[in-house]
């Protein structure tokens, strides 16, 4: 059957062209300074999240070779180590080590670096003791809290916020933060707050009824694009 | 200052050169991310964690090579992950466009509802390629990149750029015949 030539390809190609033009796209957002401020704290945090570098006379396969064989002698020789190693993933005081987390942000899966920006984000707030002086001339990250983090579709929940500044810390409360629950790339618009003079803020919340059981994360975006987030556990 | 000039310098740890480089590309990478997740939170995260992903690969980055493919590569793969880890909405960034999102052009009333009528059309074709297509005509004609660029930043040659587009556009053709038949 020949092909139907009303429309060459010139005029599709300009349609095309015609249609990119009047397309909106969503405003952009101010990643830059986001972006920066990021790299800014990884610099200055004592753990390094770039690839491993080793010193030349320990060869990762050869270290990799020895390790493996000086733990199975200690599994092995040990019954108290082997009961400890057969759940290796099971959450304990090792869970949140250095070494776990500089392996998991190697790892590059985004699940994982959630997770991990979220421990950021927190810690910041709560443990600024080991970089004090920096701590003082740097922004604090902004944290929110879901109380509780697990319920189920429908019901209320309640969520804090704390150092909400609109001018990296300066005092300035943040105005038109906006509450956003995410899950499986489903995005529900909570609510648009603005935080007190004390650069929090506390709302109460409802888990959307279309969300469905399972992970899910509670985040609150500044109008600067800085954004703080929780996790979430959308219960049956 | 120039893009390699600004490479250089956040090559050697200037996280405030490599601050300028993300203004100067920010509103093509929102875009490109947006045009693969359709959502606009996805597509910002997309873009954040692909700009702070080149940051950590610039050694990587060839001085001199245009910087905006490169970036736009890592843009992409992080989009198209996340959109892959979703599941679904391939199409939305094009539906929302239709949706409401078309300005439509300063003719009589009657030609502006008929182009707008045919604009919309011609999105929801372009929505039912397939995503090797569509992300072919999309960052070739909606963002306005060179098929070489939509090579590099798809990760596919210059061959395959040309063959997809040939093929969607003959697609997007027997669309509209069949619209304008209806």
């Amino acid at each position: 059957m020949p092909e139907d030539r009303r429309f060459s390809d010139e005029e599709i190609e300009h349609n095309l062209r015609d249609l990119g033009a009047r397309m909106e796209y969503p405003t952009t957002p101010d990643v830059a300074r986001t972006v920066r401020r990021k790299l800014d704290e990884e610099a200055k945090s004592p753990e390094p999240r770039r690839t491993l570098r080793w010193p030349p006379f320990l060869v990762p396969r050869w270290t990799a070779v020895a390790s493996a064989l000086v733990v199975i002698c200690m599994v092995a020789l040990s019954p108290a180590l082997r009961t400890m190693l057969s759940d290796p993933f099971a959450p304990g005081p090792q869970a949140g080590s250095e070494a776990g987390s500089a392996a998991k942000s190697e790892s590059g899966a985004s699940e994982d670096r959630y997770k991990q920006e979220a421990g950021v984000a927190s810690q910041a707030t709560e443990a600024p003791a080991a970089g004090a002086p920096e701590a003082a001339t740097s922004c604090s990250s902004p944290s929110i809290e879901t109380v509780p983090a697990r319920a189920a579709s429908g019901t209320k929940f309640r969520l804090h916020g704390h150092d909400f500044s609109s001018d990296c810390g300066g005092g300035t409360p943040s105005s038109g933060v906006t509450i956003l629950f995410r899950q499986d790339g489903r995005t529900w618009r909570l609510k648009t707050l603005d935080a007190d003079r004390n650069l929090a803020f506390e709302a109460g919340l409802r888990v959307p009824t279309s969300a469905e059981p399972g992970l899910a994360k509670v985040q609150a975006v500044l109008p600067s694009g800085d954004r703080a987030e929780d996790r979430f556990v959308v219960l049956r | 200052m120039e893009e390699a000039k600004l490479a250089e310098r956040a090559r050697a740890g200037d996280t405030a050169a490599y601050e300028q480089l993300v203004r100067m590309h920010q509103a093509v990478a929102f875009r490109a991310a947006y045009l693969v997740t359709g959502d606009a939170p996805e597509a910002e995260d997309a873009t954040q964690e692909a700009f702070i992903k080149a940051y950590r690969a610039l050694e990587r980055f060839r001085p001199g090579a245009p910087f905006r493919p490169w970036l736009l590569t890592i843009v992409t793969n992080e989009a198209r992950n996340r959109r892959r880890s979703a599941g679904r909405r391939a199409k939305l960034s094009l539906q929302a466009a239709a949706e409401g999102h078309v300005v439509p052009a300063p003719v009589s009333p009657e030609a502006a509802v008929v182009a707008t009528e045919r604009r919309e059309e011609l999105l929801a074709s372009v929505g039912e390629l397939s995503e090797g297509e569509r992300l072919v005509i999309s960052y070739r004609y909606f963002l306005g990149l060179s098929e070489e660029e939509t090579a590099t930043t798809l990760g596919c040659a210059r061959g395959t750029v040309k063959s997809r587009a040939s093929r969607a556009i003959a697609r997007l053709r027997k669309a509209m015949a069949r619209e304008e038949d209806a």
